[in-house]
């Protein structure tokens, strides 16, 4: 047995280096740079020691608290709607009606696009004079909304384009769990004298309620990463009003060459997605079947 | 029971619109010529359908050198994940490194797949920039492996687990070492679940966007989803580029998806978590 655990070893130790340099290597150097200002010379970046300097500076940064008030919102607000919304539409497919299998896989097209054509199709669809959006709110004698000019509404604009492309994961995942329950504890329900509405408030979402937790999880964590939609479509304006975490590190690191305050903000990042990766791990027991 | 029917069919109404709208709007808007965009009431159906945004997207800007980089980097980065992922999954799969360690092995990867992009690419940049891999695409498809490794892992483990495991006792009676048994036993059985995890993958670094813009400077080098934004970021808006592109770079990925439609909650809950 000796043997064989040494051959073991031998299949996963290519996968195991280079994931050691892809993950553990980049958490221990942006400790390192974390306390570090960088300067960066012809293929030298010279160190220099800070201390806690750079997350000091985090506190007065102006931008760094948008990015991170706009993250928190942006994550509460689609990842509430999608599941609200992904829920609500893997109950009307539960009720059934004709034609259910066709239309499903048509539902599910918004999330098999990638996210730069979503927000490539959206630019168009939300541009203030010309855009379907806007026709169609005029057409309806509504006034025109600056989607993504205005720095009330620009926050929502972009949660409503994640809410048109993520809504159906969240749908098709819930609508995978809602085929879990058993026909006949529904049918002994009604035959009890249920109604439909006490029906899935006592069975079917308390037998989901596992799924849409780990829905929930899962759009939290890809929530978090904003950056497409807002690099693309606003640039994190107007002003600060869409800058997101992912994009501040962005700017910090590759635009500004401030390696040792993006490195500290990246620590700051993985230490808020931690707490959202833990519940998910506790959760399913190391990712394992539910 | 007559009314709830109709709302029933009313509200799946809606989602369709909802869903389908902003795609057939695209659509129509990348057969119109420039002038047809902009008439208010806007049109349905193109009065003077044109393919001159097609025409100008692949002989003015072209766009299949993009389609041909994205290809490269994509179907690259899943090769090397899979010539990684599988001799590991395999042996985790059949607990050849002791359940403790396995199970530890494939936590990290899911946490792996959790962590924000943005996190890993400041110090594989800096790491990339002694060695001199920015800019090229073996680079990008080196720093893909932040994706794509823990997804094959994922994947394959539960492809792996699904074959019986009898055939490879059978192997290994007959005489045949734990490689053999690996290679020519389980890797043939396994192969409708590898094709999967390379399709899932492949959409997957297609779609990517972050690390194409961090890692790839030059303009022959650069991926669709690049070429994409900076279509979006132009301040004179273009609409017929917009449409025509994102159209195009959508089709092989929808194509693939519609292959692998029933692995699709599978693929995009991490791994295992929930059976789709």
């Amino acid at each position: 047995m000796g043997s064989e655990r040494w051959v073991g070893w031998l299949l996963v130790a290519p996968a195991l280096l280079v994931l050691a340099f892809l993950t553990l290597f980049p958490i221990v150097y942006n400790v390192y740079l974390s306390f570090h200002e960088t300067r960066i010379t012809y293929r030298r970046i010279v160190y220099v020691w800070r201390g806690t300097e750079n997350f000091a500076k985090m506190i007065r940064d102006p931008l760094f608290a948008a990015a991170l008030r706009n993250t928190l919102y942006f994550m509460a607000v689609a990842t509430a709607s999608e599941v609200l919304l992904g829920l609500g539409l893997a109950l009307l497919f539960k009720e059934g009606f004709r034609g259910r299998e066709k239309v499903a896989p048509i539902i599910l097209l918004p999330m098999m696009l990638p996210t730069i054509v979503v927000t490539a199709f959206w630019k168009t669809l939300l541009h203030p004079e010309f855009g379907a959006i806007n026709n169609i709110l005029e057409a309806l004698g509504l006034p025109p909304v600056n989607w993504l000019g205005d720095p009330r509404v620009a926050m929502n604009s972009i949660v409503l384009v994640d809410l048109w492309q993520w809504t159906p994961f969240v749908f098709v995942f819930l609508y995978a769990g809602a085929q879990t329950v058993p026909r006949d504890l529904e049918a002994a329900a009604l035959v009890d004298g249920a109604s439909r509405l006490q029906l899935y408030r006592h069975i079917v979402i308390p037998l989901l309620r596992p799924y849409i937790l780990v829905a929930t999880l899962l759009r939290l964590i890809d929530t978090f990463r904003l950056f497409d939609k807002v690099y693309a479509l606003t640039g994190g304006g107007p002003g600060v009003a869409t800058e997101s975490l992912t994009l501040s590190v962005y700017r910090y690191a590759f635009n500004y060459h401030m390696l040792g305050y993006a490195a500290a903000l990246s620590l700051v990042m993985l230490g808020i997605l931690s707490l959202v990766i833990l519940a998910y791990l506790a959760y399913t027991r190391g990712g394992g079947v539910l | 029971m007559r009314a709830g029917r109709v709302l029933v069919y009313v509200l799946v109404a809606l989602a369709l619109a909802w869903t389908l709208f902003p795609i057939y709007w695209v659509a129509v808007t990348s057969f119109k010529p420039n002038s047809e965009v902009i008439t208010k009431p806007p049109t349905w159906i193109p009065l003077h359908p044109t393919l001159e945004h097609y025409y100008r997207l692949f002989a003015e800007e072209h766009f299949h050198v993009y389609i041909a980089n994205t290809a490269v980097v994509s179907l690259g980065s899943t090769l090397l994940a899979l010539l990684l992922g599988a001799p590991a999954s395999y042996a985790v799969a059949r607990s050849k490194i002791g359940a403790a360690a396995g199970r530890g092995f494939l936590a990290w990867n899911l946490v792996v797949r959790m962590f924000p992009p943005i996190v890993m690419a400041i110090p594989i940049f800096t790491v990339f920039r002694q060695l001199g891999l920015i800019d090229t695409r073996l680079g990008l498809i080196i720093a893909y492996q932040v994706y794509a490794l823990p997804y094959t892992i994922w994947l394959l483990n539960g492809f792996f687990r699904d074959i019986p495991w009898e055939l490879e006792a059978a192997a290994m009676v007959d005489g045949a070492s734990t490689l053999q048994t690996f290679a020519r036993v389980a890797l043939p059985l396994a192969v409708p679940g590898i094709v999967t995890t390379v399709i899932l993958s492949t959409i997957q670094t297609w779609n990517e966007f972050l690390y194409a813009l961090i890692f790839i400077y030059s303009q022959e080098k650069m991926t669709i989803t690049v070429q994409i934004a900076g279509y979006i970021q132009e301040f004179k808006i273009e609409w017929g580029l917009l449409a025509s592109s994102g159209l195009v770079s959508s089709l092989p990925v929808l194509a693939l998806s519609a292959a692998v439609q029933k692995y699709f909650t599978r693929g995009l809950a991490l791994g295992r978590g929930v059976k789709g």
